[in-house]
């Protein structure tokens, strides 16, 4: 990394620093992101798909399957055992400081709404829409 | 047209299209072919589409009503493009009585009929079909060949029947690789008709006949 500014070593500006762990706005800071979980959902015997590199599955003894879904640092995780659920929330959250927000509500700007009576899930992006039209009135105002 | 934000409101639009809203995905991808000098007309067709989807926001996906098999619909529009007489290809896939895969996309090369312009379409569409079920397969939910349905006899019959004909000689070697899939058994390919395809939506502006359909 070159010298941030402010802090060069006079006489030696021609050097840049040796980094000894990831810092935030680099380059490779995502890709080693995406390493160091990549390696922790390894230990948790989950497989990661070929089709799809942010999707986790594993196996579990009932024969029913868990899978994680990832997007940058959001995920989603589904399955019908709730021991195996549990079991890799508390490894996940003992390892990344990590917020559990219960059942899926929002993700990534989409509401997630169950109707458990008619076995649904619906995907609406109300909240989205209105929030944008208001914005654009706003900036064809300003202009 | 300088002063009217109209990049910026594609992608915002786009955003909804590719997240929830496959109604909206060909009034999006036409207004887009303007994006680099738009014109009043454009403005106004995109103002157009901004103000069908504020009135239809609480529009949704709906997972969750049938079969665990996928299926996916393809179609084609002839010709679309005014400047370039480029064809529109799109296609939806369903799970569960929802809709998880859709795309509308402006072919790369000129078809010379609708037969080519649809069956280039439904090559495009099984290479997505083939991705989806051994997706699915990894998710854990155990899938069957999935279907393919497309409205066009003559596309269907050139996917099955390798003849060589004089007004098919000239299709690219990619756009066959429906028929080896077809042959390998990877999907299946079968008629639908026109008014009952889903991907109608794809290739005509929005319309209230796709409620219900892509949308609930």
């Amino acid at each position: 990394m070159e010298q941030p500014k402010g802090y060069e070593v006079s006489g030696k500006e021609h050097l840049v620093c040796k980094l000894k762990k990831s810092l935030y706005g680099l380059k490779q800071s995502p890709r080693l992101w995406y390493q160091k979980f990549d390696a922790f959902m390894k230990t948790q015997g989950c497989t990661r798909s070929n089709e799809d590199p942010c999707l986790y599955t594993k196996k579990c003894s009932d024969e029913s399957s868990i899978a994680l879904i990832l997007y940058v640092d959001d995920m989603l995780i589904v399955g019908k055992n709730k021991d195996e659920l549990s079991l890799l929330k508390k490894n996940l959250s003992q390892t990344f400081d990590m917020k559990d927000l219960g059942d899926a509500k929002h993700i990534l700007g989409m509401r997630i709404t169950r109707d458990r009576s008619k076995r649904c899930i619906y995907l609406s992006q109300a909240e989205y829409i209105s929030k944008y039209s208001r914005d654009l009135i706003w900036r064809m105002q300003s202009r | 047209m300088t002063k009217v934000p109209y990049q910026s409101a594609i992608g915002s639009l786009m955003y909804a299209m590719v997240a929830t809203r496959p109604d909206i995905a060909f009034a999006v991808g036409v207004v887009s072919r303007f994006m680099s000098n738009p014109g009043k007309k454009h403005w106004d067709a995109l103002k157009l589409i901004m103000r069908y989807l504020s009135g239809t926001k609480d529009k949704c996906l709906c997972l969750g009503r049938g079969d665990v098999s996928i299926i996916g619909y393809t179609d084609s529009d002839y010709g679309g493009c005014a400047d370039s007489r480029k064809s529109t290809s799109g296609y939806i896939f369903q799970i569960m009585g929802g809709v998880i895969a859709w795309r509308s996309r402006l072919q790369d090369c000129v078809a010379l009929s609708t037969t080519e312009a649809e069956y280039v379409a439904a090559s495009e569409a099984c290479k997505e079909a083939i991705w989806l079920s051994r997706l699915a397969s990894d998710m854990g939910i155990p899938q069957h060949v999935p279907k393919l349905f497309c409205d066009s006899q003559s596309a269907i019959a050139l996917a099955k029947n390798p003849v060589y004909h004089a007004k098919t000689k000239h299709i690219g070697v990619r756009y066959h690789f429906i028929r080896e899939c077809l042959a390998n058994g990877c999907i299946s390919l079968e008629k639908v008709v026109s008014r009952e395809n889903a991907a109608n939506a794809l290739t005509l502006p929005y319309h209230k006949m796709h409620w219900g359909v892509v949308i609930t």
